[in-house]
Order: C-alpha cells, then sequence, then structure tokens
C-alpha cells in the first residue's frame, strides 16, 4: 500500500513479492526483494530512496524494459511479468512512457520535436489521451515544435519528451529522476507541468531525490536495499544542516558516530591561515555551438582560500561547468588571468588539483576500490593510503560495492566513487560539478561530509550545483548567470 | 505524410562519417568478394584459352580450320574452273562465317625434286613450296626474302649455296629439264619442328619422326606464280593444296566454345559427302589411290583447347566458388560487426526506441535505409576495385561480357545484401537489449562452443581420410580437390583457437587478482584484458583464425608446390630430360649444365624377389645438372655422390634410395652377382620413377667391375638420357646446338602440369591472402574497438593524466594489451596451422607412384616477418589510438555533459 492515502482507489500498477536479481561479473545483486505496492491512477507517485535502492530497477519493471525474476506486476490491465516479449513492446508503446534521466536521451538528434510526436503516435496506432494542441500548450513547447532537440534547453527537452510519450497514448508516464539534471527553475516548470497533466487524469510515477518533488507527489513510496521501508520520507537535501566549521580533527556534525573516519593527508595549509588557493580575474570563454555563439564566461573575477569551501550555484548552461574546465586547465580562457596556487608550474598533478567531473570518468575495468585507490597507485602512496581509502569508501557508503565494476552499481554509487577518488590524495583544489545530482539525501550528506573534511584539512573545495540546497553547507555561494557571477563574488 | 523515422533515414549516416564509411566498407568488402569470383574465373579461362591457343601443339593455326587435300590439279583447260579455285572459294565462304577465324592463307606443296648448287658438284632434294606470307613464317639465316627463292639451310649447307646464287631444279634425267632460281636467302630448316603453326599442314612431309632417320626433303619457297610456271615447265600436274583459317583474335571462353561450335559446323560441312559442298572438299583428287596421307584432312583444334581449358577451369572452379563464399561470409561478418557497431555508437537511439516499444522489425528497416546510401556506394566501389584487381594481378585483362554482367548483377545483390544484412543485423542488436534476451543470450556464450567446432573438424578429417582429398569429375575426366580440405583448416583453427583464447581468458581473470604489484602500464592491460572476457575471447579467436588460416594456406601451399617440385625433379632427374641413342657421344660443350645417366627398370635383385631399379650416372658432372632438395639425404648432394667414384675393389660403390633394410653386400644385376658397398642413403633421388628401391653407381665403375661381361648399360631395357638443368625454353632453344635429334623430350614443367593440384595451390595462395586480408581486417576492428573505447573513455584517460598516468604509460598499457592479444592469437594461430598443414599435406600426394612422400615446409621466414609486423600493429596501434586520446578536447566533452 502506497504510504499516503489517495482519494481515489482505481489503480494504475500493482506489484506483489516482486524481485530482480541481476548476474553480474563479480556475482549476484538483488535490487528489488519481494516489494508489494500499488499506484492509484491519475496520481502523481514519487519512488525515493538511497542510491542503489532499487528506484531505478522498479521504474524499468514498471515501463516494461525488464522483467522482474519473481512476484507479479500488473500496469493498467498488463501482467508485465508473465507477458510474451510482442505483448511488452505493444505495452511499451500504447500503454507507458519512460522518461530518461538525462532529457536528450529522449530524442534522436537528427529529429525535431513534430517528428517526434508524429512517430510516436504512428507507433501507438492510438489517438493521444490530450488532444496534441492542447497538450503543447499545456506543456508550453507549441512554439518550439520545430526544433531539433539540441535546440531546446534541459528542462523544454524533458517537456517535450513528456509530450511525446502522451501522444503515444501512454496512461502512465514513469520518470526517472526527471529534475535531477535541471535547474530549479527549469525543474520548478517540468513539475508544474506534471501537476498539470495529473489534473488532466494522466499517472506519473516518478524516482526522484528531489524534495520539491516529493512534496508534490500524492504519495511516496520508500524504498531501502530493494526493500519497502515502512514509516516517514527519508530526509531530502534542504534538509542537511549547515556546514560544521570546527577545525580538522574535532567531531563530525553529523548526529550519527560512525567511528574511525577518514582524514584527508594534510594538504601543507592550516584552515586558520586560509592564503589564496585559486584567483581568476577577468576570465571570459567564447565558442560556438552550431550557429549559435555561446558566451560561457564573461569577466569572471573569483578568488577562493586554501580550505575555503565554495559553491557555484546556477541553472544549467549558465557557464558553471566552462568555469571549471577554465580553472582545471582544460579550456583556455579568451580573455583573463587564472593562476592556481599550487606552488609549480605546467600540469597540477592529483594532490594539487583534483577533480569531479558531470561526466564522472570512472575506468570501466577497476572496481570502485580500484578506482578510488587508482591515484594513490599512481603515485606510489598506496600502502601509505589504504587505511584512509578504507575509511573513505566506509564514510561514503560504497565499502560493500568496493569489488564491483562501476556499471554494476547506480549512477549515485559511481559518483560518490568519483568523490572518493578526487579527495584521496588531499588536493589543494578540488573542483566537483553536480556532485550530488545523483544523490538522496543521506548520501548526498555524506559527500559534503567528504567536501567538509578535505576543506578542514586546507583543500579549497569549489563546488558547481543547481541545488540551492546545498548553499547552506558552504562558505559562501556564488551565484552564476549567462557567464557572470553575482552575489558579490568579484569582491570575494 | 511519409514517417520521418523513414524518410530521413537514408541520409542519417551522412551525421556520422565514421559509420557511412564502416557500412560502405563492408559493402565494398562484400561486393568484391562476390562481383570477383566470375571476373576472375572468366579472366583465368581466357588465359587457359590463350595458353591453349598458343601452345606449340594446337597454335592459332591449328586452333582454326585448316583443310588439305593432295593431287589437287595444278593446270586447267581454257574455260574450265579451277579445283583449287572452287575450294579456295568455298572456303573462304565457309570460314568466313565464323567471326572468329581470320581470312583464310593457302599453301601449295609440290612433289620432291632434286636440286643442285652453282657449282653443280652434287644434289640434294627439296619440295617446291608456295604460300601466303610462308616467308613471314621461317627463321632467315642468311639474306632476306624477295622475288627469288630461299633456301633451307640444310641444302644450302651441303651444297654450299650462298644468296646471288643459282639452284637449279632438275626432276630426272629423263625429265623435261630443269628450273633455274635466284637465291634471295637461306632459312633454317623446318624438319626439327614447327613452332609457329604454319607449317602444320604438311608436317607429315617435313617434320623429322625419328632420330635416326634421314631429315625429310625442306620446301623450296618461290612465290605462287613462281610456283606455277615451274610446275608448268617441269610437268607437275598435281601439288597438295592446304587452306588455313586461324582464330583471328584473343578470345574468352564463351568465345571460344562459340568458335568451337562454328568450326565444327565449317568442318561438319566439308566433310558432308551428301552435299556439293562436302563432296568437293571430301574428293580424292588423285588419279590412283588414296591412303590416309593423301586423302582429304580437315582439322580444328579448338574443340581440344575448350575440352582441356573446361577441365582445368572445373578444377578451379570448386576452390574457388568455395573461397568467394568464404571471402563472402567474412564480408558478412565485417557487415555484421559494422552494424553492430554503428548500433553500438548510437545505442541512445536505439534504447529509446526500445523504450518507446518499437518492433525488431521497424529498427530493422530503419537500420536498412540507412545503410542504402553507403551500401550502394561500397558496392559499386567494390565492383570496381574488383575489375581493377582482376585486371592488376589476375590471370589475365580480358573476361566476358557474360562474366561482366555477372559480375554487375553480383555487386547489385551484394548491396543489397549489406542493407539487408544491416536491418537483420539492427533488428538482433535491438533485442539483444531487452534484458530478457540478454540473459538467454548470456547462457548461449557462456557455453564451450568451440568444443563442437573443434570435434567437427576432427570429424572432417577423419572423412577426409577415409575418401580421397581429390575427388573424379566424371564429366570432364578430371579431378577436383576435395572441398572439405578446406572445411577442415577454418573448423580446426577455430575450434582449437578459441579454446587457447578462452585458456587465456582464465588465466588473465586469475593474473588480475594478483596484479596489485604490477607498473600502471601492465596492471591497467591486465584489467583491461580481464574486464571484457568475451570481447577478449573473441579478439583473440578471430585473430588467431586469421593469422592461422594465412599460415596454414601458406604452408599448404608451399608445400604442395615443393611435393609437385620434388616429384617433377625426381622423375624427370631435372628441368629437362632428352632420351638419346647409346651409340650417341655426350656432347663435350652445351650452354646449359647437363649429364648423362643411363636408368635400368627392374635391373635386377637387391634382395631374393626384391627387384630394384639402377641409375648410372656421371658423378663429374651429375650434381651440376641433376635436380636436388636437402630433404632427401643427410647431405648435400655433391657429398653424398663424391664416394661413388671410389674404388670397386671393395665392392662397386652405391648409394641407396628408398631403402630402409640394413646395407646390402650385394645385388643381382641381368642374374650377375655384384658385391656392392653402401656409401650414401637417400629418401628419394633424381631419376626415380617408381617406388622400387634405387641403386645409383657410377657409370664407369659399373662398367669396369663388369669387364669381361656383357655392359649392363647396353641392353634393350637401359634408357639413356641427357638431363639439363634451365628453363625449359632456354633448353629447348639450346637443343639444336646437339650434334643429333632427341628421340625423346620430357620437361619437368610438364610433369608439373596437373590441373587439379595447380587448383589446389591456387586455392590455398588465394586462402592465404584472404587470411592475409581477414587478419587486417580484425587487427584495424580491434583497433577501432579500441578507440571507440579509448573515445568513450576521453575523460577517464584526462583524469588519469592528472592523477600521475605517464602518457608513456598509457601507450605501453595499450600495446601490451594489444600485443598480448595479438602474441596469444600468433603463437596459438600458428602453431594450430602448423599442426592442420601436417594432417592435410600427407593427403595431398598428386603423383602418388612417384617418390618422395608429400613433403611439408613450415614457412619459418613468413612466421619470423609476421613478428615485427604484430609488434609494429601494436606499438603503431598504441601510439596512433594513445595521441588522439591526447588531442581530443576534454574541455568539450566535459561542456556537453553540462
Amino acid at each position: 500500500m502506497p504510504t499516503e492515502a489517495l482519494e481515489t482507489t482505481a489503480l494504475a500498477a500493482r506489484c506483489e513479492d516482486l524481485t530482480r536479481v541481476y548476474r553480474t561479473a563479480s556475482g549476484e545483486v538483488r535490487a528489488l526483494t519481494g516489494l508489494d505496492a500499488e499506484f492509484t491512477a491519475g496520481h502523481l507517485h514519487a519512488v525515493v530512496g538511497p542510491s542503489g535502492s532499487g528506484k531505478s530497477s522498479l521504474l524499468r519493471l514498471l515501463a516494461g524494459l525488464d522483467r522482474p525474476t519473481d512476484g507479479v506486476l500488473l500496469v493498467e490491465g498488463t501482467r508485465v511479468h508473465d507477458a510474451s516479449s510482442r505483448a511488452l513492446r505493444r505495452f511499451r508503446r500504447t500503454t507507458v512512457g519512460y522518461l530518461f534521466q538525462r532529457p536528450s536521451d529522449n530524442f534522436m538528434p537528427h529529429l525535431t520535436v513534430r517528428e517526434h510526436l508524429d512517430i510516436a503516435g504512428r507507433l501507438s496506432h492510438r489517438p493521444p489521451r490530450i488532444p496534441q494542441e492542447e497538450l503543447l500548450s499545456t506543456l508550453g513547447i507549441a512554439d518550439r515544435i520545430d526544433h531539433r532537440a539540441a535546440e531546446l534547453s534541459g528542462g523544454e527537452q524533458q517537456r517535450a519528451a513528456i509530450a511525446e510519450v502522451l501522444m503515444g497514448g501512454a496512461q502512465i508516464v514513469v520518470a526517472d529522476e526527471p529534475t535531477a539534471e535541471l535547474d530549479s527553475v527549469s525543474a520548478t516548470h517540468v513539475m508544474d507541468t506534471i501537476g498539470a497533466l495529473v489534473e488532466l487524469g494522466v499517472t506519473f510515477v516518478v524516482a526522484t531525490h528531489d524534495r520539491s518533488v516529493m512534496e508534490r507527489s500524492d504519495a511516496t513510496l520508500v524504498l531501502e536495499h530493494g526493500v519497502r521501508r515502512e514509516g516517514p520520507s527519508p530526509p531530502a537535501a534542504t534538509l542537511l544542516p549547515a556546514r560544521d566549521t570546527r577545525p580538522a580533527g574535532a567531531e563530525s556534525w553529523h548526529a550519527e558516530d560512525r567511528g574511525t573516519r577518514w582524514r584527508p593527508p594534510p594538504a601543507g595549509v592550516q584552515l586558520e591561515e586560509q592564503p589564496a588557493a585559486l584567483a581568476a580575474a577577468n576570465v571570459s570563454k567564447t565558442y560556438v555551438r552550431g550557429d549559435e555563439t555561446i558566451h560561457a564566461l564573461d569577466g569572471i573575477n573569483l578568488t577562493l582560500a586554501s580550505g575555503e569551501m565554495v559553491g557555484l550555484v546556477g541553472r544549467s548552461g549558465s557557464g558553471k561547468t566552462t568555469l571549471l574546465n577554465v580553472i582545471a586547465g582544460w579550456e583556455r580562457p579568451d580573455v583573463g588571468v587564472v593562476e592556481r596556487i599550487d606552488g609549480a608550474g605546467g600540469v597540477p598533478g592529483w594532490d594539487e588539483l583534483a577533480v569531479v567531473p558531470q561526466k564522472l570518468g570512472l575506468l570501466e575495468e577497476l572496481t570502485v576500490r580500484e578506482n578510488v585507490e587508482y591515484p594513490a597507485r599512481l603515485t606510489n602512496r598506496l600502502d601509505e593510503l589504504r587505511p584512509a581509502i578504507d575509511d573513505l569508501l566506509e564514510g561514503l557508503g560504497i565499502a560493500h560495492l568496493e569489488r564491483r565494476y562501476p556499471k554494476e552499481t547506480s549512477l549515485g554509487e559511481q559518483q560518490r566513487t568519483a568523490v572518493a577518488r578526487a579527495v584521496v590524495l588531499g588536493p589543494r583544489l578540488l573542483l566537483a560539478d553536480e556532485p550530488t545530482g545523483h544523490q538522496d539525501a543521506v548520501s548526498a550528506d555524506r559527500v559534503m561530509e567528504v567536501f567538509a573534511r578535505a576543506a578542514s584539512s586546507g583543500t579549497a573545495c569549489l563546488i558547481a550545483t543547481h541545488n540551492e540546497a546545498l548553499v547552506p553547507r558552504l562558505d559562501r555561494a556564488l551565484h552564476m548567470s549567462d557567464g557572470h557571477l553575482t552575489d558579490g563574488a568579484s569582491a570575494a | 505524410m511519409l514517417n520521418p523515422l523513414w524518410g530521413k533515414a537514408p541520409f542519417v549516416l551522412l551525421r556520422y562519417p565514421g559509420l557511412f564509411v564502416s557500412l560502405a566498407l563492408g559493402a565494398l568488402l562484400l561486393s568484391l568478394a562476390a562481383a570477383a569470383y566470375p571476373l576472375f574465373i572468366s579472366a583465368s579461362a581466357t588465359e587457359l584459352v590463350r595458353a591453349g591457343i598458343e601452345a606449340p601443339e594446337i597454335t592459332r593455326w591449328g586452333a582454326g580450320v585448316s583443310y588439305r587435300n593432295w593431287g589437287i590439279p595444278i593446270h586447267t583447260r581454257p574455260g574450265e574452273d579451277a579445283s583449287f579455285d572452287r575450294l579456295e572459294r568455298e572456303f573462304g565462304r565457309l570460314t568466313g562465317t565464323s567471326p572468329y577465324l581470320a581470312p583464310p592463307v593457302k599453301t601449295i606443296l609440290g612433289p620432291i625434286v632434286p636440286i643442285t648448287g652453282p657449282d653443280g658438284g652434287g644434289s640434294r632434294q627439296v619440295r617446291l613450296f608456295a604460300g601466303d606470307g610462308a616467308t613471314e613464317h621461317v627463321e632467315i639465316v642468311d639474306g632476306a626474302a624477295g622475288s627469288g627463292a630461299l633456301v633451307p639451310d640444310l641444302v644450302a649447307d651441303a651444297l654450299g649455296i650462298e644468296p646471288g646464287d643459282e639452284v637449279t631444279l632438275s626432276p630426272d634425267d629423263d625429265g623435261p629439264g630443269s628450273v633455274s632460281f635466284h637465291v634471295d636467302g637461306v632459312y633454317r630448316s623446318l624438319y626439327r619442328g614447327d613452332v609457329s603453326g604454319f607449317w602444320r599442314p604438311w608436317n607429315d612431309e617435313l617434320i623429322l619422326y625419328c632420330s635416326d632417320c634421314p631429315p625429310p626433303p625442306q620446301p623450296l619457297i618461290v612465290d605462287e606464280r613462281a610456283f606455277l610456271d615451274v610446275s608448268d615447265e617441269l610437268r607437275f600436274n598435281q601439288a597438295g593444296y592446304a587452306w588455313q583459317s586461324p582464330i583471328g583474335q584473343d578470345l574468352t571462353l564463351d568465345e571460344a566454345r562459340e568458335a568451337a561450335r562454328r568450326s565444327g559446323e565449317i568442318t561438319g560441312a566439308m566433310s558432308d559427302r551428301g552435299t556439293r559442298i562436302g563432296r568437293l572438299f571430301s574428293r580424292c583428287y588423285l588419279r590412283t589411290f588414296c591412303n590416309f596421307r593423301t586423302q582429304a584432312q580437315f582439322g580444328s583444334g579448338i574443340g581440344d583447347v575448350v575440352r582441356d581449358v573446361e577441365g582445368r577451369v572445373a578444377a578451379i572452379e570448386g576452390p574457388a566458388r568455395l573461397l568467394r563464399a568464404a571471402g563472402v561470409l567474412v564480408a558478412f561478418v565485417v557487415v555484421a560487426a559494422a552494424g553492430a557497431f554503428a548500433m553500438a555508437t548510437r545505442r541512445v537511439e536505439s534504447t529509446l526506441l526500445f523504450a518507446r516499444g518499437a518492433r525488431p522489425r521497424a529498427v530493422g528497416t530503419r537500420g536498412a535505409l540507412e545503410a542504402l546510401l553507403p551500401g550502394a556506394v561500397g558496392a559499386a566501389l567494390g565492383l570496381g576495385l574488383a575489375f581493377l584487381l582482376v585486371r592488376a594481378v589476375g590471370p589475365g585483362d580480358t573476361v566476358a561480357a557474360s562474366a561482366n554482367r555477372d559480375a554487375l548483377r553480383a555487386a547489385v545483390l551484394a548491396g543489397v545484401g549489406a542493407v539487408v544484412a544491416i536491418g537483420v543485423v539492427s533488428a538482433v542488436s535491438f533485442l539483444r537489449q531487452s534484458e530478457h534476451h540478454r540473459s538467454r543470450w548470456g547462457i548461449l556464450a557462456r557455453l564451450p562452443w568451440e568444443l563442437l567446432l573443434a570435434a567437427l573438424s576432427l570429424l572432417v578429417l577423419a572423412v577426409l581420410r577415409d575418401s580421397e582429398a581429390f575427388q573424379p569429375n566424371q564429366p570432364l575426366e578430371q579431378q577436383t580437390p576435395s572441398l572439405l580440405l578446406l572445411v577442415f583448416p577454418v573448423l580446426f583453427l577455430a575450434g582449437f583457437a578459441a579454446l587457447a583464447a578462452r585458456a587465456l581468458v582464465i588465466g588473465v581473470r586469475a593474473a588480475r587478482n594478483r596484479s596489485g604489484g604490477l607498473s600502471p602500464a601492465p596492471y591497467l592491460a591486465v584489467h583491461r584484458l580481464a574486464a571484457r572476457p568475451r570481447l577478449t575471447m573473441l579478439l583473440i579467436a578471430a585473430s588467431a583464425l586469421c593469422l592461422g588460416l594465412f599460415v596454414q594456406a601458406q604452408t599448404v601451399a608451399s608445400s604442395a608446390q615443393a611435393t609437385v617440385d620434388a616429384k617433377a625433379g625426381v622423375f624427370v632427374g631435372s628441368d629437362v630430360q632428352a632420351r638419346i641413342d647409346h651409340i650417341y657421344e655426350t656432347p663435350t660443350e652445351f650452354p646449359l649444365p647437363l649429364t648423362r645417366v643411363v636408368r635400368r627398370l627392374q635391373a635386377g635383385e637387391i634382395r631374393a624377389r626384391l627387384p630394384y631399379d639402377l641409375l648410372g650416372i656421371d658423378a663429374r658432372t651429375f650434381e651440376s645438372a641433376a635436380f636436388w632438395d636437402d630433404v632427401f639425404a643427410s647431405k648435400p648432394l655433391g657429398e653424398l655422390i663424391q664416394p661413388l667414384t671410389g674404388s670397386a675393389s671393395a665392392g662397386v660403390p652405391v648409394v641407396l634410395a628408398n631403402w630402409t633394410g640394413p646395407d646390402p653386400s650385394s645385388i643381382t644385376l641381368d642374374t650377375v652377382g655384384v658385391p656392392i658397398r653402401v656409401v650414401g642413403r637417400a629418401t628419394a633421388f633424381p631419376g626415380m620413377s617408381t617406388r622400387r628401391p634405387l641403386v645409383v653407381v657410377d657409370q664407369r665403375r659399373l662398367e669396369e667391375a663388369f669387364e669381361g661381361n656383357a655392359n649392363p648399360f647396353h641392353t634393350p631395357g637401359a634408357s639413356d638420357e641427357l638431363w639439363i638443368r634451365g628453363d625449359t625454353d632456354e633448353v629447348v632453344d639450346a637443343l639444336p646446338t646437339l650434334p643429333y635429334v632427341p628421340e625423346l623430350l620430357i620437361t619437368a614443367d610438364e610433369v608439373k602440369d596437373i590441373p587439379y593440384i595447380s587448383a589446389v595451390i591456387d586455392t590455398f595462395i588465394v586462402m592465404n591472402g584472404l587470411g592475409l586480408a581477414a587478419g587486417v581486417l580484425v587487427l584495424v576492428a580491434m583497433l577501432m574497438y579500441l578507440q571507440a573505447r579509448q573515445r568513450s573513455e576521453i575523460v577517464s584517460y584526462g583524469l588519469s593524466l592528472r592523477m600521475g598516468l605517464a602518457a608513456s604509460a598509457h601507450l605501453r598499457a595499450i600495446a601490451a594489451e594489444v600485443g598480448t592479444m595479438l602474441a596469444v592469437a600468433f603463437v596459438a594461430g600458428a602453431l594450430l596451422a602448423v599442426i592442420a598443414a601436417s594432417l592435410t599435406v600427407p593427403l595431398l600426394d598428386p603423383l602418388g607412384a612417384i617418390p618422395p612422400e608429400p613433403i611439408t615446409v613450415v614457412p619459418i621466414g613468413v612466421l619470423i616477418a609476421t613478428i615485427p609486423v604484430l609488434l609494429l600493429a601494436a606499438f603503431g596501434g598504441g601510439w596512433l589510438i594513445e595521441r588522439r586520446a591526447r588531442r581530443a578536447d576534454l574541455g568539450q566533452v566535459m561542456r556537453l555533459a553540462d
């Protein structure tokens, strides 16, 4: 039963004793175990839980993309658990719509939105539940219909994707973290759209870590380790406490004592001294994308002190990633100077500048532990850092995954692996691009704690995020918009 | 309105140049493999037809239509239509109906008449001769053709005739008189044989057929007017007339068949006594009785050429067809790989279609539509390349129109096939994205399917051993190689190479767990190999299969060639064998290495009821002229035969060949016991024509031992032979310098000319190339895969460099990864190939009655040469991939992730 009462009892989907086990190179992974749940028609259902809890697996089952290992799954009258391949295809074509986490993944790059809608209609051979004009008007993308996906913003892409599945006649829409890669404005717009469609009778099942989504949902299903957890929803990112600014070695701010904790190797700079770790002056960067010239950075001035945790907060496309790239040395600024106070010229080493990119860059052939060990191995410090790595894996909640390959873990777990890898050598400067984008509240908490500990040992952390909820955990938040820094950033 | 999924599909791949090129390349290979076959077969057949027509025993003249008749009246009464005019008219009319025949040529041969020189001191016999263009078909050794006569050197030398002299023909003492000719030149006499074929109608009259016969009278060549005037003067009433229409152009096999059909019709019309034309040609014009030499003779050799070529083509068609199938299969694999690569590259799109419930059929159709353009481009390029290749490196450059049409049809089918294959692969790849299907396939992938292939290969080998490697082709009275000869190595190599690859993968996975202490390059290489076991196994197995096929085909082709060479060399004794009468002396001077031997079959017994053959050699000259292969004995030929000239006091020194028993102390020869001393042994020896033991002696030593008895080499069963070493044409050209004419010539080239063995050798040479080409493709695919993987790992690579990974270590890691796969593939492939070849070669014994046993030649040089190539591929490929990785715009990649 859903955790919250619903006004209607018409069921869109129901699962009984649902189990899904994956066989991987490193052994069996139980994604779902004996799950019972019901999803009422015409409502917004949120599926929440920590990374690796089985949310995506449940959604894939609901969308007919996968089959359960055991149990019963009924969706809009279709017995998904024992449907033939042909029946499942028809089910996906006519009954359910699946929205991918990355908005651009919902489109073929050479087709326009109109053509996608056309194809969706042809595939289902069914009239849409909502007429096209009304749907496009509701979604607010009527004027973008003749554009390709690459010409739309992330929010527009997500709304166009919703239009696409509804034009196919979908009665239930399954979305995997539809707002995870969107800034708050776009996310709000998407959620408004979903709300409007729910009003029109469409059922939405959404996996999310986003508290705003949880708050707007009619029902919430909480998963943990593939099992339904009864009781209240877990804490969301906004519930994270403010940053603990106590010096290194002091107790964690986290209520729960986890025993021996990872401590970054000393960076050689005490927090109290706070020398500058990074200085960027008048940095501008322009690049061309198709026919369009993008002014990604425009006169950026930024200073970062050792041990300081600074957030770069802004919408998608505001220039955050470009700024991180310029600071990392992967892109040259057109104008301006970036100086890293890392005490050495040339390309900085991992102990000087470490990165958590959005594309995580984990080595697929190495296990989670081996990925975290990799920088230490390459710098011949593995024996010295092995205890710290153990603590780090434990602290980030991925110790039990240490023998798995990245592809055998969830996106959130992979992201935490990348975080561990970034801090393992105790860098002077750490750049992180949306490091909590795929984290539930508890995991985001763990990630931020690792950053805080690194900062307390002297690492300057620059964290790009569109999640305003992280701001209280930071020393400073610099807002970024259209390539400009605001909120006094220049004066920093 | 057209579904946008279909409507835009044909041009979508223009957005992905790499995929477009991959698919076009696959279609190109498919088209090439399919279209090259008819072109190759036709070019081979054309070349065989050309060679058949140009063979000395056929020639263009013999392949055309010829007619000759004796006793045709030379003179006619006024107003009478001369017989030869009517014959000439009708022959021209008949042969004019065939577009393959050149205009007829007439020759006239008169009776034998005595000729005297300018000093009148003696006479010789000649035949008066006239013929269209006859002077172009003799070798003028002195003077030049003109309005006078050409005299044969046989006569000119005997009578001291030189250009400018006057010669006189005087039929007999009581004849009507004599006629004098001005001599314009002297030509080389024709009795040794006609090379051009022009003289074919008169071979019986002009060519020497026995070595101890006097040369027949040679022609005194004059023009036709002079011939008629002289005939009138000397009262010759009749002469032999011949008309020939030679083949006028190079012919394809189709054209040769048609030419043979038309020639058959023409000769049929000439020989049909039921018609006026037939009676005209078939009539015996002699007033006395007609015999086989003087009756009408019709002929056309083109039918024989066609039959011979059809037999030879049949021998190569089977293997070539199988090779086409193999080529097409390889090309389909490339197409399928390109299709799978395309699907993998655009996985996001296929995942989207899967989520939207698209049918595999629809996805397949979309894939096929997308492949239309690259498929058409590739097929057209493949057809063009097939034409170019056959023209540039094929057996000839003339192909039949029907072959051109077949090639075009094959290219079109290949294009369609490529498009359909892409469609099927797209649909299958799409289906495999379902977890349900993936798990099912996963179980299949874990099965050791290679055991099935290995077992099948052993079964095929057993069948091959029980049956024959060469199957009789009854209609063509030819033998053709069994297709199982090609099937066996493919199955054997694929099965056991995959087993070896599986073993390596297991080893690598074990090594992975103990790799902690390794430096970064081997650490990365081991982990990469272990992380994708199925792919690693597939790449190693495919590489080993290709390398193995390359080595196996090379081994079989070399072995078959070496075996045939050895057997031909052993049978003939050298490159050319000339049989002569024992009364002739061995020439003291000859431009090429020459030795004389005497061979006696079943000369006596080496043991009770165990006959042997005897070979008497001249140990001083034998080594320089005889054929030898070091596999025949443990020491070089010179060392082996040198003791034969030693003293015979303790027994005649002999070398025993093909004898495994203990050394005999004596043998019987013509019932006489001869003590012998064995000074050497060999498994085979030049001059062996049977499987019997061969006793080799120095001829003089044996004759000395036989002093007082009949010379054992001067018996009716002895065969005196000159063995000459050198290019066959050079030897034939040099033979006229001998003071006598050999009775019989046998060349090693003739013995080697066995169509089905040539077919086997050619087949394995082509297979060798195919293996090499497939190996290159696999290598390219391996590097493309690594390149694609590197592109997908560009972020992790960029981060790794920051973490402390040196670019050189990264290069070494890639090289170690590729190198390990190639090294295992090379070792496994080469080893298995040699095993497969050693199992196959003994089955390829083309001349079983002639020693030696089939020889296995392992291409050590090729194997050694392959190692640096593989090293270069590993490091070169690694360097390319590393360089592209270093040049990648990491900032853009990061930004696109935003």
